[in-house]
């Protein structure tokens, strides 16, 4: 008689990896891990030990004013770049090493929350990162964005005054603009009439046909938005109509999903969805019929930044990779590959396939999300219970 | 009693369990049958193409991180399988002071939380000022597959007969000589498991890795991820289908030598 082997069972479980059952569990598991507590993690560590420099924000200002105008030293040998995946266009960084004479190194994140856990833990060697406009507001409070040395930012003229000087980094003392894109409705023309509002996810009409971004600020931003509150409301009793109305949605919603809903309006399983107007443009390559709306409620504006941390090793070529990419040749390039608008001006003409920008009439409609801070649980919370409803 | 055994299986059972293996490996044909799709967009059949495992090639990104976190799992690996070995050999063999303290530590990694190991990690590296990279993905990996490589080994050693070593010391062999000629041996197949097990959760891990990688360390996990939050592109699909062949090839040759060598199937 032989006793079952424990190598049987271990050569069980790592079949059922190899298979992928295994696999697709834990992906659900890590993913929550990630999705449910990252947004959190920021401020654990936040609260964990004192992070950044400490100065009151006058004080920071005066240094970084002061600090902005000194000469860096000669051009560094490499430059480490921290960025999203596929978020350059495919020569943008090799043409750079040749030209400068530069090595670079290119890692990824996968979420704003990744980002700002890694610096606000102290991590450094980090020369250029590109956060969203919420996580960047929390990069300046900390004091852990660099200050621009915007002498050596030649091309600076080349971006629209409509992205410089936003709210969450004044007078653009530490971040160049980078891509900019709007979350609205993306839609079948074929099947479905244009929807100009949000309301069109509460009806039945479409039933089963229609999806929200899988994204809790997404989701209560747009059912805000629709009773005409701010998206980045506080106010208890806007919040509580918000999650009403997106649970009265629901019942209609084939499901939450983000990015891969591209494939399912291609395919005419979903006819109506929540998505980013970048996405919608390249699921247009493949399927004519794909348009794009925003509900006049209004919706969000989103705009990715480049930010040198404070930490960063190679200060001068992180300034010139800045520079480079404000040419309107790069620039042109790097948004036709994404698929997002590019806040450079001279850019723009050069484009393929032009994001336009925001008429002033659509501008007023659009708002930008902004970091909720202490109130980031409870909107995480709403979240929950929508999604458990 | 007999006659009831093996080879007699009822036809239900085998349907029940072809429909079972289909259903669990289903995914990964859709995955691997879309690889070779000519459409960016992995729902639309719209052609046969081999374009994306070209794309392969040419996607640096991708065969750095490749490269990355082969060189992690098998260093990873071969620390962890060497100090877990010997830590089984320790508590499974010998008594002392602590020991089942010690052992109740070792599956503490086990249970915790990734995010906690994670954050910890990247805190104490950060503390210790150590340069985040591919060194710092190393330690953070031996430390949560070193659990793994002992529970495997200490089952192992479990089912063995200690009379065995006992004879060869009776015999005239040292201590040294009786380890690696009669102890190794008998252990060799419950460490290669151990060392496959530790290599894969080594390769795939996203959560620890994402948090202790430093600049010029990406792993593959943490490529693909990111590129997912953007837009899954067929590649992807690509070095996954080669990713399942790989393992597969790997599996199938570590059992044939664990059958081999593992006295219970001869």
């Amino acid at each position: 008689m032989t006793r079952p082997m424990p190598e049987t069972r271990v050569g069980m479980l790592l079949r059922a990896m190899a298979a992928g059952s295994i696999g697709r569990r834990e992906f659900a598991r890590r993913a929550l891990a990630i999705g449910a507590s990252a947004t959190t993690i920021a401020t654990w560590l936040a609260a964990c030990r004192p992070v950044g420099d400490g100065l009151a924000p006058a004080e920071r200002t005066a240094r970084d004013t002061a600090q902005a105008l000194e000469p860096l030293g000669p051009i560094e040998h490499r430059l480490a770049i921290y960025n999203w995946s596929d978020y350059v266009a495919p020569d943008t960084i090799s043409n750079f090493e040749r030209e400068f004479g530069v090595r670079v190194t290119y890692d990824v994140y996968e979420s704003n929350e990744e980002l700002l856990a890694k610096l606000l833990a102290g991590a450094r060697g980090y020369d250029l990162v590109f956060p969203s406009s919420y996580a960047l507001s929390v990069l300046v409070a900390t004091g852990l964005a660099g200050p621009l040395h915007r002498a050596y930012l030649t091309n600076w003229g080349n971006v629209a005054p409509l992205f410089l000087n936003p709210d969450f980094d004044p007078g653009n003392a530490h971040s160049v603009p980078w891509q900019w894109g709007i979350t609205g409705l993306a839609y079948r023309s074929d099947k479905v009439e244009a929807p100009d509002s949000w309301g069109v996810l509460q009806s039945r009409r479409y039933a089963g046909k229609m999806t929200q971004l899988d994204d809790g600020r997404d989701v209560i931003g747009s059912w805000l938005r629709y009773r005409g509150h701010s998206l980045n409301s506080r106010d208890q009793t806007e919040l509580a109509a918000a999650k009403a109305d997106a649970i009265s949605a629901k019942h209609n919603l084939r499901a939450y999903l983000s990015a891969p809903v591209k494939g399912q309006l291609i395919s005419g399983d979903v006819w109506i969805a929540q998505l980013w107007n970048g996405d919608a443009t390249q699921a247009r390559a493949e399927q004519p019929a794909i348009q794009y709306a925003i509900p006049r409620e209004g919706s969000t504006i989103w705009a990715d930044s480049v930010v040198m941390p404070r930490s960063a090793p190679h200060p001068r070529a992180a300034h010139e990779f800045m520079n480079y990419i404000l040419r309107p040749e790069v620039g042109a390039a790097i948004s036709d590959f994404t698929g997002y608008g590019t806040p450079n001006e001279k850019a723009l003409a050069r484009m393929e396939h032009p994001v336009p920008y925001p008429t002033p009439d659509q501008l007023r409609r659009l708002e930008y999300q902004i970091d909720l801070g202490r109130d980031t649980a409870e909107w995480d919370q709403l979240w929950t219970e929508i999604k458990s409803a | 009693m007999g006659a009831s055994g093996i080879g007699k299986l009822p036809r239900w059972l085998i349907a029940f369990t072809a429909v079972c293996l289909f259903l669990m490996h289903l995914p990964v044909l859709v995955l691997i049958a879309f690889s070779f799709n000519a459409s960016k967009f992995a729902v639309t059949w719209t052609g046969f193409t081999f374009g994306w495992y070209r794309r392969l090639l040419e996607r640096d990104d991708i065969l750095h991180a490749l490269q990355a976190s082969l060189i992690v799992g098998i260093t990873a690996t071969a620390i962890a399988v060497t100090l877990g070995t010997l830590i089984a050999l320790a508590l499974a063999r010998h008594r002392f002071r602590g020991r089942t303290i010690y052992e109740g530590m070792m599956y503490v990694p086990i249970v915790t939380p990734e995010i906690v190991t994670g954050i910890s990690l990247l805190v104490l590296f950060v503390f210790l000022r150590m340069p985040l990279g591919l060194s710092t993905i190393i330690i953070a990996h031996v430390a949560f597959c070193v659990p793994f490589v002992v529970v495997v080994v200490v089952a192992r050693l479990a089912g063995m007969d200690e009379n065995l070593e006992e004879a060869a010391m009776t015999l005239g062999a040292d201590e040294v000589t009786t380890f690696f000629r009669i102890t190794l041996p008998l252990l060799w197949p419950g460490i290669l498991s151990a060392a496959l097990l530790s290599f894969i959760l080594s390769f795939d891990d996203f959560v620890i890795t994402s948090l202790v990688a430093g600049s010029g360390s990406s792993t593959l996990p943490l490529v693909i991820y990111s590129m997912v939050r953007r837009n899954v592109e067929p590649s992807i699909n690509a070095i996954s289908a080669l990713i399942v062949v790989a393992t597969s090839v790997l599996l199938y040759v570590s059992d044939r030598m664990s059958r081999r060598n593992d006295p219970s199937h001869a």
